[in-house]
């Protein structure tokens, strides 16, 4: 169950595009995150994402990312072959025409790699959700309006009309294993994650799985039920941080903060993780420090706008934006 | 003929001024943090307004929201706009609370600030996407204007086709360069001034006139 949403609880895979459009049943733009576990987590959500089309959405910005972290001098070692020469104009025309929904997708693409966050350190952690000026600020007062929400169908036509892109950008993350590695192999013959990566494009390239499918994709990997995520070490105390959101985010509109049970509560560092595989536009590397990708702040519909070390986060829906909501 | 062409033109200038002004261009106002943004934006909503639009402060990522000030005009040789300031949050690719230590700042609220700074560069960075219809992208020019914020944003906006000038700020300190900032953008035209100061106004408005009109 690894999002859930905190106005009707339903719940929602990990990449779904639904939910990063609004919840369709309520139209919460409040999720609760939920790491299946510490071992099969990461790989789960990165089989899971590329399912839904991650394969496809992810390629095409991850040009964009690796451009911002090659021109930033970070540690990078990703897929960034054909991309370096691309300008920033380039990118942004080549990108210019495609449909936004096309990139609510949010987790990592089967082959990528991301920066591995660093660390948290509990006591920051602690520190910054029981401040109780960490509540999401005004961005929470926006008018929910879940049925024009673009995306929110995940039948949306538009899905096969940016096929090609799904197929070249699956095409592009081929490449980028290697050329010993080539796109199409018989499944059977190599080992569990290939195969997960090839079931995943195929996905990618028809349409959205079923939560069922998904279900059932899990129990063949896994072979067993996920284990109960570990308690935070010294995490902050989830009455309180209940209480501060919940005087935050009274209305309805904005989704009512459901408040984990403590058996519930994800490691810190493990959600982190996983926040920032799935939503990379903005990097948590510590409480208080953030990196930013403007490229895909700029180029995405959602993203992640408040986000607590406890599973909470707010997804800005591009509905919900309004110039007379911005007004000072 | 004359007759008609008189009809002609008069309707033409009154559709037009009935169009600007049921809907003036939104001008953002974009730039790294501590460019002097708001201090523009106060400069130019103070001289046409008489009301400024936020406070400034040398600490960066004092905006952390955008602002806006409506049906802002500015005439200028004959050339009148009505626009729509709206100034942004500095944009950056990091945000580190520590940064705020140097400037006295407890913790807790240098954290706060940096989590604030970092949904103000989000929103900032949407409302290019979404709302403005021209940009003026303002620089410090006593530092070096290349940067992978500054020409990534500049892309960005050459890419959406927007209008942009590039205002070459404080040129009242020494350390000013602004040949430094034409030479990196020498696509875009370069208003050199000093916001603070109120240095070179003049030409500002006659450029923002002549761009957004």
């Amino acid at each position: 169950m690894p999002h859930q949403c905190t106005t009707c609880g339903k719940v929602f895979p990990d990449g779904s595009k639904e939910m990063l459009s609004g919840c369709p049943s309520c139209g919460g733009n409040k999720f609760q995150f939920k790491p299946a576990s510490s071992g099969s987590a990461p790989a789960s959500a990165s089989d899971d994402a590329t399912s839904t089309g991650g394969a496809g959405t992810r390629d095409l910005t991850s040009s964009a990312a690796d451009a911002v972290r090659d021109r930033g001098q970070r540690q990078s070692h990703l897929d960034s072959t054909d991309e370096e020469s691309m300008t920033v104009s380039d990118w942004a025309n080549a990108n210019a025409d495609a449909d936004a929904s096309q990139r609510t997708e949010t987790a990592d693409a089967a082959g990528s790699t991301q920066n591995e966050p660093s660390s948290t350190d509990a006591a920051d952690a602690s520190d910054a959700v029981d401040d109780p000026e960490t509540k999401p600020r005004g961005w929470g007062e926006w008018p929910s309006a879940p049925g024009e929400s673009p995306g929110a169908d995940p039948q949306d036509p538009e899905a096969s009309r940016n096929e090609s892109r799904v197929q070249s950008a699956s095409e592009q993350a081929s490449r980028s294993r290697g050329p010993d590695s080539p796109p199409n192999r018989e499944p059977g013959k190599i080992n569990a994650r290939e195969t997960d990566e090839d079931n995943s494009q195929k996905s990618a390239r028809s349409d959205v799985v079923t939560p069922e499918e998904l279900a059932a994709a899990d129990a063949n990997r896994r072979g067993s039920p996920a284990e109960t995520p570990s308690e935070a070490p010294s995490g902050p105390d989830p009455d309180a941080a209940a209480g501060q959101s919940t005087d935050a985010a009274p209305t309805d509109a904005d989704g009512t903060v459901i408040e984990p049970s403590s058996d519930d509560r994800p490691n810190l560092d493990q959600l982190r993780e996983e926040l920032n595989d799935q939503f990379e536009s903005i990097k948590i590397v510590n409480p208080g420090q953030y990196e930013l990708n403007l490229m895909e702040l700029y180029d995405r519909d959602e993203y992640i706008i408040s986000l607590r070390e406890d599973g909470r986060y707010v997804i800005e829906v591009p509905d919900s934006w309004g110039p007379g909501n911005r007004e000072d | 003929m004359g007759l008609l062409t008189d009809l002609r033109d008069s309707i033409s200038r009154v559709v037009d001024r009935l169009f600007s002004e049921s809907e003036p261009k939104r001008i953002g106002i974009y730039g790294p943090p501590n460019a002097g943004k708001t201090t523009l934006a106060n400069r130019i909503a103070r001289d046409w307004t008489g009301d400024a639009i936020g406070p400034e402060s040398h600490i960066p990522h004092e905006t952390r929201r955008a602002r806006r000030k409506e049906n802002v005009e500015i005439e200028r040789n004959g050339k009148k706009v009505t626009i729509d300031i709206v100034d942004t949050p500095g944009v950056t690719t990091k945000v580190d609370y520590k940064e705020f230590l140097e400037h006295d700042m407890e913790k807790d609220d240098a954290v706060r600030r940096s989590r604030e700074a970092t949904e103000g560069v989000a929103e900032a960075m949407h409302w290019l996407r979404e709302d403005v219809d021209g940009v003026i992208y303002v620089l410090d020019s006593t530092k070096d204007p290349i940067s992978q914020v500054n020409t990534m944003l500049i892309g960005i906006i050459e890419s959406q086709d927007l209008p942009v000038l590039i205002f070459a700020n404080k040129i009242d300190l020494e350390d000013s360069n602004v040949e430094r900032i034409a030479n990196a953008y020498p696509q875009h035209e370069t208003v050199e001034l000093s916001a603070l100061e109120g240095e070179n106004m003049d030409e500002v408005y006659a450029k923002i006139a002549e761009y957004f009109a």
